[in-house]
């Protein structure tokens, strides 16, 4: 008996593992993976080899085991790194697939169909672990140390991190977070973890063939996942225990033995089915990292009052100078010439409106400022670096911010939350952590000035539309960025909303702040701006202050018609 | 002919947009709604079209209310021409007017006859016939927009921002169709728009929505009055 | 060298006739639904085993079989949609959650048909076709399989461009708001698209099932082959990804004269993952018609 729940307990413990390093890359990195199991495979191959060939003692084979699993899934997740959807599904299954060829294929390595066998069971302090509650105990403080880990990381920075690419990988760009980069860490982690319990399950069964490593069994770590609920790792544990009891049980029952593997299978298809159908919401009903909570209002000190991103204290223009260049710009989309040739220079600490009518181009060229555009031809100098060609998360760590023209936010995140990533200064595990406690801290103090404080932790997709833009506004002061661009900041706000806005842009600009703001909002216009550039159809139409638009016929016709273009002067 | 009555519509419950409006468009009559970005222009006409249906009020068509969904719409006679991109990009111009007409069965004269008038009335577009919709300028696509809704034989036609992204140009030729439109074909006719130049779009009707409220319904002169509609807006 | 390349490209384009049929089956779903539809391989097991019991099992003859499966398979697509897809939709799930759906429908059916048929491979006993052997690839005569194939495609073509169902398939496809805004019924059309999708995977399977026999497992390489045609070719119509398909099967049978036997579905899926990663957005983006 004891022996059967010894068992149990290592396949638990191996499962939980595996469905574990899944959920940084599934839950929390938001990556759908399917090869999973092919770098379980890894992991238990090269535990093996190294086992039957070099004699390699524990806990070098686990070491290796997750080095080289770690090693092969990062290089692959490198040119795999910008799939999304449905094309990460694609390309994991197929990768998936060449693997388990590889495995079936590759007798040299992996014994090809045959296997490998003869897998002896670890040594400790002298013991080797024939007895199964011996190895079982090991099992599970190998797990224990996994899910230590797991732990540590989704709960740094890094954790926080993931979560905001895993929501919105643009908006976290805009912050200056590498995505990409983010996203090849967590996967070669989680593969790595992976490995590791393919190091266990080899030493415990003693025999490896493909079948253990196939697409189904990357399957089986997704339903395990999903059941516990993504970017829940006590759910991953309790969901592994139940999910792989059952099975075992199965295998004592005469009248079931025999079909195990389908009845597995059918078990956990149905539990899939059933929980994503009727409780689709509650596969994510993960809990916030980092919590306001019973924290009392902050006092504000020195570290709270620093802003994240330091404005140079001496800018190297002086207000009034060019800050950002562009010339000859250019973008066509099919037939369409959005931008056509435009030239125009924004000036370092000032607001400068961008207004044209709908279809004008404007936020074609913002796009392209940040990065988010390819610009056909032209060039966008910013301090005199070029930003042409430049991804987005490198412009934002210039120093240039935006908003997005549709209200942005990490959307299953708290408002705390969203504050804190925008504001983090590193995302290590290793050495993040005092900059997100500061980070916190300062976030606390800006949601108090904003009125946010009480909403701190709420999901920021509750909030009211007015509500998101002011947190908008709010992380884009206190990120402290030199250069923020602003789009249609003002749309869908009643008077009292816009005055405020108005309010708060030109106290940025007062700070030392360049403000670019694109409007259609006149009125907010003319209540922040000081210089106006006009845009018609792709080209620069007329430029100039407040008054000087006001009363250029030309504006008024395109963006009101004839005969009313004399009542707006 | 088409009349909402105490409409009070929004999304998802939390966002409620339409508080309580009641408008009347009667048989001929151009009608032309205004209001800035969020009053709920939008909100209304897809509450008339019933891709949303209202959490109170009613849509009536000829007197009878509408409990459906667009294909009830359609099916009575009401089109609609929507904002942004509002043709089947992937297909050719030529397909889509077919695929227009085809969604309620016509004889092929009937077919026949309103293809050529719209291209009648847009004379590019017979020019352009087997060119990927996708590929056509904005003004361009909002007339195969226009002409797709033509294709039933409405009786009422419901345009969203016709003007938007299109030079003064062609929005001054694109309001000279739907003139004709309404002239030759006698159809009932709501537009939706942010700006309006009156001399270029002879609307009988004007009705200005602010925060999901009527806030003027009336003659469209007082589009001539620039104080009074700055203020209204 | 020569005459064996030539050999067996005509045995790849037999076997690539098949994938295109099934890249076709999964594309009408994919490119009207937008919804990964993993669930496919189980409609396309679920159809060959049901072939198999109607025609080997219950002994009735081949059309019963075909019938039998094209009926079955049909069912299980529009039941997977109005059961699954529709509901989950309705509250906007993102697609994550609705592709988890289908991989819980996948591994339920899997599994069942493994309960109920066993796990070792079964062959249609009862059809009087040859096969030919080419290393690891055991096809129908090239007699059969590829006008077969062909002619079904031409068919589906000829269906979606002029008939009025095949146009609301289209416009659903291309963009399902003004697809409404036209008065076209969307919930309709997807259950079309779907029972169609699923009738033409039945197909394939029948022609897979000759070659290769059934296993309980078979959906899966088989979506994958069916999926990335589909999405390499560029998902607007179905002309491109049946193209794919054909190169995928061709190439897939030709490196038999350059890969150890074995090796040639991980090669040919590593070309596809390459593809894949080179050009995401598809081949041929909107250049052919249908």
């Amino acid at each position: 008996m004891v022996n059967y729940v010894a068992q149990i307990l290592v396949m638990v413990a191996t499962f939980a593992i595996l469905a574990g390093s899944l959920n940084l890359v599934l839950g929390f990195a938001g990556v759908f993976s399917l090869v999973h199991a092919a770098f379980f495979g890894i992991g238990a191959y090269t535990a093996a080899q190294l086992v039957l060939h070099l004699g390699v003692p524990f806990p070098l084979d686990l070491l290796a085991a997750f080095a080289l699993t770690a090693i092969v899934a990062g290089a692959l997740s490198v040119p795999m790194a910008r799939l999304t959807h449905e094309y990460v599904i694609i390309g994991t299954l197929a990768l998936q697939l060449v693997l388990f060829n590889v495995f079936v294929n590759w007798e040299g390595g992996t014994g090809g169909s045959y296997g490998l066998f003869g897998i002896t069971r670890p040594a400790i302090a002298g013991v080797t672990l024939t007895d199964l509650p011996q190895y079982a105990a090991l099992s599970v403080a190998v797990g224990l140390v996994c899910f230590a880990v797991l732990f540590w990381i989704t709960r740094s920075p890094f954790g926080l991190a993931l979560k905001g690419l895993r929501e919105d990988e643009r908006l976290a760009q805009s912050f200056g977070k590498d995505v990409n980069g983010q996203r090849v860490a967590a996967f070669a982690l989680g593969s790595g973890l992976a490995g590791v319990a393919g190091m266990l399950y080899a030493r415990f069964v003693g025999y490896i063939d493909p079948s253990s490593f196939s697409i189904d069994q990357s399957l089986a770590a997704v339903t395990i996942l999903v059941v516990g609920g993504l970017a829940n790792l006590q759910g991953t544990v309790l969901s592994a225990i139940v999910l792989e009891t059952v099975p075992q049980v199965l295998r004592f029952i005469p009248a079931t033995s025999n079909a195990v593997p389908q009845l597995q299978l059918l078990f956990y298809g149905v539990l899939l089915t059933a929980l994503v159908r009727l409780r689709p919401q509650g596969l994510i009903a993960e809990r916030p990292l980092i919590r306001a909570g019973a924290r009392s209002k902050p006092q504000s000190s020195e570290a709270a009052a620093a802003p994240a991103v330091p404005v140079p204290d001496d800018p190297a223009e002086a207000p009034g100078e060019p800050l950002l260049a562009i010339r000859d710009l250019a973008k066509q989309f099919g037939g369409l010439r959005a931008v056509d040739g435009l030239s125009l220079t924004i000036p370092a600490g000032r607001v400068t409106g961008i207004i044209g009518p709908n279809g004008a181009g404007k936020t074609t060229v913002f796009n392209m400022i940040t990065g988010y555009l390819q610009a056909d031809a032209g060039s966008i100098t910013y301090r005199g670096q070029e930003l042409v060609k430049m991804p987005p998360f490198r412009i934002a760590r210039l120093g240039i911010a935006r908003s997005f023209q549709d209200v942005r936010v990490f959307g299953r995140m708290t408002v705390l939350e969203n504050l804190v990533l925008a504001i983090q200064p590193s995302e290590s595990p290793f050495t993040g952590w005092a900059g997100q406690a500061q980070a916190t801290e300062r976030a606390l103090t800006v949601l108090d000035e904003f009125g946010l404080r009480d909403q701190a932790d709420e999901r920021v997709g509750q909030l009211s539309y007015a509500q998101q833009k002011l947190l908008v506004v709010a992380t884009l002061a206190a990120r402290g960025d030199p250069f923020i661009l602003l789009d249609e900041l003002a749309a869908g706000l009643d008077q009292e909303s816009v005055n405020r806005f108005a309010g708060l842009v030109r106290k940025m600009a007062a700070g030392g702040r360049t403000v670019c703001l694109i409007e259609h909002n006149l009125e907010f216009v003319w209540q922040t701006a000081e210089i106006v550039y006009v845009l018609d159809q792709g080209k620069l139409l007329a430029q100039g202050t407040p008054e000087d638009i006001r009363r250029d016929a030309r504006v008024a016709e395109i963006y009101f018609g004839g005969t009313q273009a004399a009542a707006h002067a | 002919m088409l009349e909402v009555q105490g409409l009070v519509a929004g999304y998802q419950r939390t966002k409620i947009v339409l508080r309580d409006v009641s408008l009347s468009f009667p048989a001929g009559e151009l009608a032309v709604i205004m209001g800035h970005n969020g009053a709920g222009k939008t909100t209304l006409l897809n509450a008339i079209f019933g891709v949303l249906q209202p959490e109170q009020g009613a849509v009536l068509f000829k007197g009878q209310e509408m409990r459906g969904g667009p294909e009830e719409r359609v099916r009575r006679g009401i089109s609609y021409s929507m904002a942004g991109q509002a043709i089947l990009p992937g297909l050719t111009v030529a397909d889509n007017l077919e695929t227009a007409s085809a969604v309620f069965p016509t004889d092929a004269t009937t077919r026949k006859i309103r293809r050529d008038s719209v291209f009648d009335l847009f004379p590019i577009l017979a020019d352009r016939q087997r060119q990927r919709a996708g590929t056509l300028s904005g003004g361009q696509q909002r007339m195969l927009s226009i002409g797709m809704a033509l294709m039933r034989g409405p009786e009422v036609l419901l345009l969203d921002e016709p003007s938007l992204g299109l030079s003064p140009l062609l929005v001054e030729s694109l309001y000279n169709v739907i003139a004709r439109v309404r002239r030759e074909l006698g159809m009932t006719i709501v537009v939706v728009e942010q700006s309006l130049d009156p001399g270029l779009l002879q609307a009988d009707k004007l009705h200005i929505l602010r925060m999901g409220k009527v806030v003027f319904s009336g003659d469209s002169a007082v589009l001539f009055d620039k104080q009074k509609l700055w203020n209204l807006l | 060298m020569l005459a064996l390349l030539a050999n067996l490209a005509l045995v790849g384009l037999t076997l690539g006739s098949m994938y295109a049929l099934l890249a076709v089956s999964f594309g009408i779903i994919f490119n009207v639904t937008h919804v990964f539809h993993l669930a496919h391989g189980a409609t396309f097991t679920l159809g060959g085993y049901a072939m198999y019991w109607i025609s080997t099992m219950l002994g009735l003859p081949f059309v019963a079989a075909l019938v039998g499966g094209l009926i079955a398979a049909s069912v299980f697509g529009v039941l997977v949609e109005v059961v699954l897809y529709r509901p989950l939709r309705r509250l906007n799930s993102p697609p994550m959650i609705l592709f988890l759906s289908s991989v819980g429908a996948l591994t339920v059916i899997e599994g069942l048909i493994g309960l109920l048929f066993g796990t070792q491979t079964l062959t249609f006993k009862s059809l009087p076709l040859e096969a030919v052997n080419v290393g690891a690839v055991t096809l129908p005569s090239a007699n059969l399989a590829m006008p077969l194939s062909w002619i079904v495609i031409a068919a589906v073509v000829v269906y979606m461009v002029r008939t009025r169902s095949g146009k609301f398939l289209r416009a659903v496809g291309d963009s399902p708001r003004v697809a409404m805004a036209l008065g076209i019924p969307l919930d309709m059309t997807y259950i079309l698209s779907f029972a169609l999708g699923s009738a033409l995977a039945v197909l394939s399977a029948l022609l897979y099932g000759w070659s290769q026999g059934l296993t309980p497992q078979m959906g899966l390489s088989a979506i994958l082959i069916g999926s990335a045609g589909v999405i390499i070719g560029g998902r607007h119509g179905v002309l491109p990804g049946a193209i794919v398909a054909v190169v995928l099967g061709t190439l897939q049978a030709v490196l038999v004269a350059f890969v150890p036997s074995g090796w040639q579905e991980g090669a040919t899926f590593a070309l596809l993952l390459v593809a894949l990663l080179v050009r995401p957005q598809g081949i041929f983006g909107y250049s052919l018609p249908w």
